[in-house]
């Protein structure tokens, strides 16, 4: 077999040498493939029937650390709102990662992660273990498995979840695979070992997922199985659950239209603290429909999720019927316009006492390039939001949104422009209000380049202005703000920025502060090569926040110092 | 600034931004044919577009992958092109904006395939273009964005976006908030926008914390979980309120960018809209108090356990769990400020979602002027029963007739109430205290309250 491999890198090996004589940024036309679908990695070259196998046998090892002690100074009469928590906050993280083959065709990698702080704005834990993977995968890509931390993806209502256990994937051929994946949902480890305060119940779950795709489909099966683990006496108050999902996920290809769906179904065991089993069973469904032809593109989203459907370790929005549908036509290759209508409603099993709907029409016109100027965009939408809530309850509100934006870039100056106006009106119950709020922002930034391009230098500017009306006197808040940024980029891998802050609240509601809020700051960062290219980073600066009541008044000092080393 | 200049700013935003939505009107081309609709079906359209794994298909301008990304140091571009009417005849690439083309084979289902080895942190400026047999051609622009190799990895990528979101959102720049949000997010995206207008009216200053506990990828997907510090102020009545809490969110890798793809509670962004926006929970959120946003726009901080219950605060009580009769105290204050400036705006509480309210507020009992029990809009009818435990009352009448306040209110006297949602109460006025001190006089009432959720007067 090694000859084999010999021989064919002897054959295959001028191809790649042309291609890499060839130069960079070269097309090289390939074979049409067969399908389109995404495939894992290759690292398998098949030449007349035979495979290559890339080089994995290389064997590393390398660690990273960091560590940031940042320091907070609070004072005035009102440092009680301060955001900041005084005095000194260090934390220390390593990483380690090594890569070795494991026999001949099999390579692992390890990843471990620890932290130790004694700030609690950190961690709740002086030492914590942050990861713990390891990835073991033969040199073909058909078997990978994890084992650890490890992020399982099935479907979105059947599991995608991050958990501590094992995951494992069997690639068949391209588009059809295998995956499990199990553990338990805990994003500490402290926590899985049963240490630490203020742990959450023990959820676990095993996960299976098969798929199959043709040329123009994705079939996908998920069975789940989860539970709570609840015998721990700190956690007899909270309602547990265990359960069974099963899910059918689903694409179709037809010409310009993309089809696709997911189906749960999900018997459930519900088990209050000091109350008695409860079983539950739900559903959920939901299909997309994406379609081009022409210039229109449209899609279609409907889902439908009973109140009794519960996923341990998916997502959704659980009682629930929406239907969403939006249109976009290109007029031209300047202009374009939008319709969309998203409705919505709760209360599908009538176990409320009143039931919501909500209807959110929408359209809206674009324009990009005009004046032949491609970076010039204009967008514009008109939306309602009308929510309604059957009596005895009795609310309705109906909001319009305005919003306007124009944006461009003039050589190296980028300028955009853009309003939102929002007319509120609650009808019910009555008495009921309405409020108008207004938001103006312009911003601007450019690039420019000093010293024959060894200095950058990208300023930001933005300023805006608000308007919000208060709903019980009528009243407007006006809000002025400008914000300046300055970042920089010089060789020797220096990089710095300055920034600065001013935002005015002007209440003309009684009783309430007018205020102001300052900031100023500084950062530079810096790769040394003396220290073998670590980073070392330190930000400074100060908020100052004044009110009309002045014992209201405080200040913010903060300073951080950050090194980053690589070995 | 007062209100004058306040007044001429808004003027000037305004005449500024109509005056550009003229010309931009007044110059719009007559190539504006909008009745000329689907007129160019024929033209031939991309329908799939990958750059290795990536999607590119909807690339607008930038698409930037890492080093991670590439297959051996190369780029394998693989897509389809379609054209509903006719054949396609050719398809064509560039990689320096147009100048030289490369014509790519393709086979009759119009898949094509080609690749080339780009050098690290260097701008192509990618295009493809396709034309049919009977000479129509695709738009050069529709998939034209300039194509870079950076030197980070995917991790990096997805932290960048992710301090990226949450910088966007503390700057209350919801457009380009919007522009990170995944055509495939899982919650509601048109509502996630709706949201963010209204929490950016509710809050002048957002600033957030983010300190990233642990990140996992998996298919183009970065979960990251993370612990927050967060402080938000109220626009209209500048109270400050904090948070700490433990949440995650996933990011899906969308062409140039990592793009939300998912957020769980407790929420960090779109807080107007709680059920809407998330679809998974944090098991392990802490227990630090959450702030929230109820229907009425009132902002406050709840505990985990409360805040289960007002997600859906009519919502009745699963089957097999008593709690039918929510009971509760409640302290409700008022403030004569000695300066002889007035009353202050005294305190209400509603029985809808058991929060304290501002007076004039939608509620369902108040302490106003010192000396005045009153009730609002919540309450269809009600009566005064007298006195005695609270514990005592076990109905109240099923037909009551207005009660607005009690303008002579004695410590122990109960109260019957019917609220609109059509379920009864009983209340007991427990405690009156008043302090005299040098800031005026503060006068606090405490409120037993017993409330009957089944709609029966039976408690």
């Amino acid at each position: 077999m090694k000859k084999i491999r010999i021989v064919l890198f002897l054959l295959i090996a001028p191809v790649a040498v042309s291609s890499a004589l060839a130069g960079t940024g070269i097309i090289i036309p390939l074979e049409p493939p067969d399908s389109i679908i995404i495939t894992p990695s290759d690292t398998v070259y098949e030449i007349d029937g035979f495979f290559l196998e890339e080089d994995t046998g290389r064997r590393s090892f390398e660690w990273h650390s960091r560590i940031s002690h940042e320091q907070h100074g609070v004072s005035g009469a009102g440092s009680g709102s301060s955001f900041l928590d005084s005095g000194g906050h260090t934390v220390g993280e390593v990483e380690f990662r090594s890569y070795s083959p494991v026999g001949e065709n099999w390579s692992g990698e390890l990843n471990t992660t620890f932290q130790v702080t004694q700030s609690r704005r950190y961690d709740p834990s002086d030492f914590s273990v942050r990861q713990i993977r390891y990835i073991l995968s033969d040199s073909s890509g058909r078997n990978h498995l994890t084992l650890g931390d490890y992020y399982a993806s099935l479907s979105q209502y059947s599991m995608n979840r991050s958990l501590k256990g094992l995951g494992y994937q069997r690639n068949f051929r391209e588009g059809w695979y295998m995956r499990i994946a199990g553990g338990v949902f805990h994003p500490r480890w402290d926590h899985v070992a049963g240490l630490g305060k203020n742990r959450p119940v023990d959820r676990r779950a095993v996960g299976l997922r098969a798929q199959a795709a043709g040329e123009r489909s994705i079939l996908g099966v998920n069975v789940l199985t989860a539970w709570d683990w609840d015998r721990d006496p700190e956690r007899t108050t909270q309602t547990t659950y265990s359960q069974m999902l099963y899910s059918l996920d689903w694409e179709h290809r037809v010409s310009g239209i993309i089809l696709s769906g997911e189906h749960a179904y999900a018997p459930t065991r519900r088990q209050p603290a000091g109350g008695s089993d409860e079983d539950i069973t739900g559903s959920a469904n939901r299909i997309n429909t994406r379609a081009h032809a022409g210039n229109l593109r449209f899609q279609f989203r409907g889902e439908h999720v009973t109140p009794d459907f519960y996923t341990m370790a998916g997502g959704a929005a659980v009682d629930r019927f929406r239907i969403y549908a939006r249109g976009d036509y290109r007029i031209d290759s300047n202009w374009s316009v939008y319709a969309g209508n998203d409705w919505y409603r709760n209360n599908l099993k009538d176990r409320l006492t009143s039931t919501t709907r909500t209807l959110i029409p929408e359209i809206g016109l674009r324009a990009r390039g005009l004046f032949d100027r491609r970076s010039l965009l204009f967008t514009s939408g008109i939306r309602r939001r009308v929510i309604r809530t059957e009596k005895p309850v009795g609310r309705e509100s109906i909001s319009d949104r305005l919003n306007l934006s124009l944006g461009d870039r003039y050589r190296a100056l980028s300028l955009r422009g853009e309003t939102e106006i929002m007319l509120n009106n609650r009808r019910k119950p009555s008495p009921g209000t309405k409020t108008r709020d207004y938001l103006y922002r312009l911003v601007a930034d450019s690039r420019h380049l000093f010293l024959s391009g060894s200095l950058e230098m990208r300023p930001y500017i933005t300023l805006s202005h608000q308007e919000i009306e208060d709903s019980l006197t009528g009243k407007p808040v006006r809000i002025n703000s400008l914000d300046f940024d300055l970042r920089g980029t010089a060789v020797n891998n220096l990089s710095f920025g300055l920034s600065y802050g001013n935002r005015r609240n002007r209440s003309s509601i009684p009783g309430q502060d007018n205020s102001r809020e300052v900031r100023y700051s500084a950062n530079a960062e810096r790769s040394m090569e003396f220290l073998g290219g670590a980073r070392i980073q330190a930000d400074f600066g100060q908020s100052r926040y004044r009110f009309s009541d002045s014992e209201r008044n405080y200040r913010e000092n903060f300073f951080q110092l950050s090194f980053n080393r690589s070995f | 600034m007062n209100i004058r200049t306040d007044n001429r700013n808004r003027l000037f935003f305004q005449a500024s931004l109509l005056g550009v939505i003229a010309v931009l009107a007044l110059s719009s081309p007559a190539a504006g044919q909008w009745w000329r609709f689907g007129a160019d079906a024929g033209t031939p359209f991309f329908t799939d577009l990958l750059f290795n794994n990536i999607d590119a298909i909807n690339v607008d301008r930038n698409l930037r992958i890492s080093a991670d990304d590439l297959d051996a140091g190369s780029v394998r571009v693989r897509g389809r092109v379609e054209a509903d009417r006719g054949v396609i005849g050719r398809v064509e690439s560039s990689l320096d904006g147009g100048l030289n083309w490369q014509e790519i084979p393709f086979n009759e289902r119009g898949l094509f395939a080609f690749e080339f080895r780009p050098d690290i942190e260097r701008d192509y400026r990618f295009m493809i273009r396709a034309f049919s047999t009977t000479g129509q051609v695709s738009d050069e622009l529709d998939h034209s964005f300039v194509f870079r190799v950076v030197r980070e990895d995917t991790r990096a990528l997805a932290r960048k976006v992710f301090e990226e979101i949450i910088r966007l959102y503390s700057a209350r720049d919801r457009a380009r908030f919007m522009s990170y949000v995944s055509s495939r997010f899982t919650g509601n995206a048109v509502a996630l926008d709706s949201a963010l207008s209204s929490d950016f009216s509710l809050f002048d200053s957002i600033r957030i914390t983010p300190n990233i506990q642990s990140m996992g990828e998996f298919n183009g997907k970065w979960n990251i979980y993370f612990s927050f510090n967060r402080q938000l102020r109220s626009a209209r009545t500048g109270e400050t309120f904090r948070d700490r809490a433990n949440t995650s969110l996933t990011l899906i890798r969308e062409g140039e960018s990592y793009r939300l793809y998912e957020l769980a509670t407790p929420l960090i962004f779109g807080l107007s809209d709680p059920s809407e926006v998330a679809t998974s929970d944090t098991l392990d959120r802490g227990t630090d108090e959450i702030i929230e946003v109820d229907e009425d726009g009132e902002i406050k901080i709840v505990t985990p356990d409360d805040s289960e219950e007002l997600d859906d605060p009519d919502s009745d009580p699963a089957p097999g769990i008593p709690h039918n009769i929510r009971e509760g105290s409640v302290d409700l204050s008022v403030q004569v400020y000695a300066d002889g400036s007035g009353i202050g705006h005294g305190e209400a509480f509603s029985l809808f979602d058991y929060t304290k309210k501002g007076i004039y507020a939608t509620m369902t009992f108040g302490n106003e002027l010192g000396s005045f029990v009153v009730f609002g809009d919540e309450v269809e009818a009600g009566e005064i029963l007298g006195s005695g435990p609270i514990s005592s009352v076990t109905s109240v009448p099923a037909e009551m007739g207005f009660l607005g306040e009690d303008s002579e209110p004695e410590e122990g006297r109960l109260y019957a109430l019917k609220l609109i949602d059509g379920t009864y109460a009983v209340l007991q006025l427990s405690d009156v205290v008043i302090n005299d001190d040098e800031g005026g006089i503060f006068e606090t009432m405490t409120f037993q309250y017993r409330h009957q959720r089944n709609g029966t007067p039976n408690f």
